[in-house]
């Protein structure tokens, strides 16, 4: 080849160029799909620069396959999440007695197999939204609207995302699910008043239950309280009487002792201590003794 | 210069020809053949294929994936006569592609056709079960699931064997109730919920009156224990003190009786008291008569 002919040069260089057309790059969360003549003939190229055939023999699709997508089913997402927003109309549903709710669920999901998610179904994305409407509508239908509004949640949640799997999996749509989140269960807003209304009443009936636990926590032990008081009472009165009683009778016996040896001295002593004693205390009136003669007593009463 | 444009000549007749005779089928699409407007074949397998150039045969490319159709939800009648809106929609593929081409063409017209099917297999089944099956709490009584498998079953074969359709999956999406019907159900959720509300707060009242009456039974109960428990003490202690008066008096009753008596006067002989004494009492006879002599 001589470097001065230029004749050759020129279409030389369009096909060194048409060959390095083939180049590609599959970015690190994606994963490439080649494709020649419509036939898939790779469909797991890992990360990394690539060589393919020039179009129009090869051309190359690399989905995002690390990437968390997201679905919404029954409201409305972000503009550039999603470019079609579901109606109001599709998060009603009908709950197992007959009640109607609004119910939002959020999907999160990833590629599992590129080629599939690529050509097995039109539109897998959005079948993911269908398909779980229609296993939220199955579930939510048998569950009662008090339950779905507190205890029920994770259990529809689990619920749906397992028949979700089962089906992506059953018509190889090549999708992962990796979350099922219930946003939303919300009671029509024309009747919401009503279920606060409930809630309210719920939660008053726990009030005045805890209240009257409360009275009687305090009112017992009170009362045991009392209780022992009055017990202890009486063994103290009884205790004192007894003691008493054991008193009087040394009393008695150390007197009766004396008594005995002289009964009319000791008798005679005890007498006059005690005129003594009562006759100290006491108001006096010495009348004049006249036999025969009545004696007039005008009786004054004590000063108060 | 005459040469060279001969040649570009021959060379666009060529890349002409190559054109019409190769075509593609890509991974997502089924191809049938026609000759003369007449299908003589089915290309299923993705590739490149070659035919004889236009206008002797033609090729007709049909999306082989997974397609769906959601049609308008439509309100159905159950058994029991309740109206019901119900949104379905179904999965379906080409099977067979010439029957397909033939019988309805394109996706449109398998999609009228589908449309058909599907409402009157949901009519029919809908009206075969009560609505007690399509939504309840008690558990075995919701049937959805199995209703969507009958309703596909009714579906796949006449799609199958009329339009080369195999329909995959149909299912339920939405139960709703009618709109004319939806100012009488928030009714009868409103009075529901009233009825609960009462129901909660009545039994939040019995409730809290049983917990009280029972802590005020409890506590009567025990007090009215340990006022037993008292008095048997008291009548323990008196009895004691009683046997110990007893066993001490009988050694000397009337000595006892004459203690007590003084006792007795000590007590209630108080400075309250007025005591009239004649001056002939023996109490004064000392005072009045003198040393003794």
């Amino acid at each position: 080849m001589k470097w001065g002919n230029l004749k050759w040069s020129l279409p030389g260089a369009l096909i060194v160029l048409y060959l390095l057309s083939g180049v590609y790059v599959v970015g690190s969360d994606e994963m490439g799909v080649v494709v020649m003549f419509g036939q898939v003939i790779e469909n797991r190229v890992p990360p990394g620069i690539h060589y393919r055939l020039p179009w129009p023999i090869t051309s190359v699709q690399t989905p995002q396959v690390a990437a968390i997508r997201r679905m919404s089913i029954g409201f409305e997402m972000f503009k550039h999440l999603q470019d079609i927003p579901p109606s109001r109309e599709e998060s009603e549903r009908l709950t197992g007695d007959m009640n109607v709710v609004f119910v939002a669920l959020m999907v999160q999901y990833t590629i599992q197999d590129p080629a599939r998610y690529l050509y097995e179904t039109e539109a897998p994305d959005f079948l993911i939204r269908k398909a779980g409407e229609a296993f939220l509508c199955q579930k939510v239908g048998t569950i009662r609207v008090d339950d779905l509004l507190t205890v029920s949640k994770s259990e529809v949640e689990l619920c749906v995302r397992q028949k979700l799997q089962a089906f992506l999996d059953s018509i190889a749509a090549g999708l992962l699910i990796r979350s099922c989140n219930l946003q939303k269960i919300e009671p029509p807003t024309e009747i919401i008043e009503a279920f606060n209304d409930v809630a309210r009443a719920k939660a008053n009936r726990e009030k005045i239950i805890n209240e009257a636990q409360t009275y009687s926590s305090e009112l017992l032990p009170r009362t045991r309280g009392e209780a022992q008081k009055t017990v202890q009472d009486a063994q103290a009165r009884s205790a004192a009487r007894i003691s008493r009683a054991q008193g009087d009778v040394d009393r008695f016996d150390k007197l009766l002792a004396e008594y005995n040896r002289n009964p009319s001295i000791l008798s005679q002593r005890l007498f006059w201590d005690t005129v003594q004693e009562i006759l100290t205390k006491v108001r006096k009136v010495i009348v004049e003794d006249k036999k025969g003669q009545e004696t007039n007593l005008r009786i004054v009463q004590p000063a108060p | 210069m005459k040469k060279y444009s001969a040649r570009l000549v021959i060379a666009a007749i060529l890349l002409l020809l190559v054109v019409s005779i190769l075509y593609q089928v890509s991974e997502t699409q089924v191809a049938v053949l026609t000759q003369f407007g007449r299908p003589i074949g089915v290309v299923l397998s993705p590739g490149l294929h070659a035919k004889l150039p236009y206008p002797f045969q033609q090729v007709h490319k049909l999306d082989s994936r997974l397609l769906t159709f959601d049609p308008q939800a439509e309100e159905f009648l159950t058994l029991d006569k309740k109206n019901l809106i119900v949104d379905a929609f179904l999965l379906w593929q080409v099977k067979d592609p010439l029957k397909f081409l033939v019988s309805v063409g394109n996706r449109q017209g398998a999609e009228a056709r589908l449309a058909d099917l599907l409402y009157s297999a949901i009519g029919s089944e809908l009206g075969k079960v009560p609505f007690s099956a399509l939504i309840s709490d008690i558990p075995g009584e919701m049937r959805l699931p199995e209703i969507c498998a009958v309703i596909e079953e009714n579906c796949r074969k006449p799609a199958l064997e009329n339009f080369g359709i195999e329909v995959r999956r149909a299912l339920i999406k939405r139960l709703a109730y009618p709109q004319q019907n939806r100012v009488a159900v928030f009714e009868r959720m409103k009075a529901e919920r009233g009825r609960i509300a009462r129901q909660y707060r009545s039994e939040g009242e019995e409730e809290a009156q049983k917990i009280r009456s029972g802590a005020d039974l409890e506590a009567a109960l025990i007090l009215a224990q340990a006022n037993r428990q008292a008095i048997a003490i008291q009548g323990e202690g008196e009895a004691k003190a009683a046997d110990i008066y007893r066993s001490a008096i009988q050694k000397d009753a009337e000595f006892y009786r004459f203690l007590r008596s003084l006792d007795a006067y000590k007590a209630f002989l108080d400075d309250r008291t007025t005591v009239v004494l004649p001056n002939d009492s023996e109490l004064l006879e000392v005072l009045r008569q003198g040393p003794p002599k």
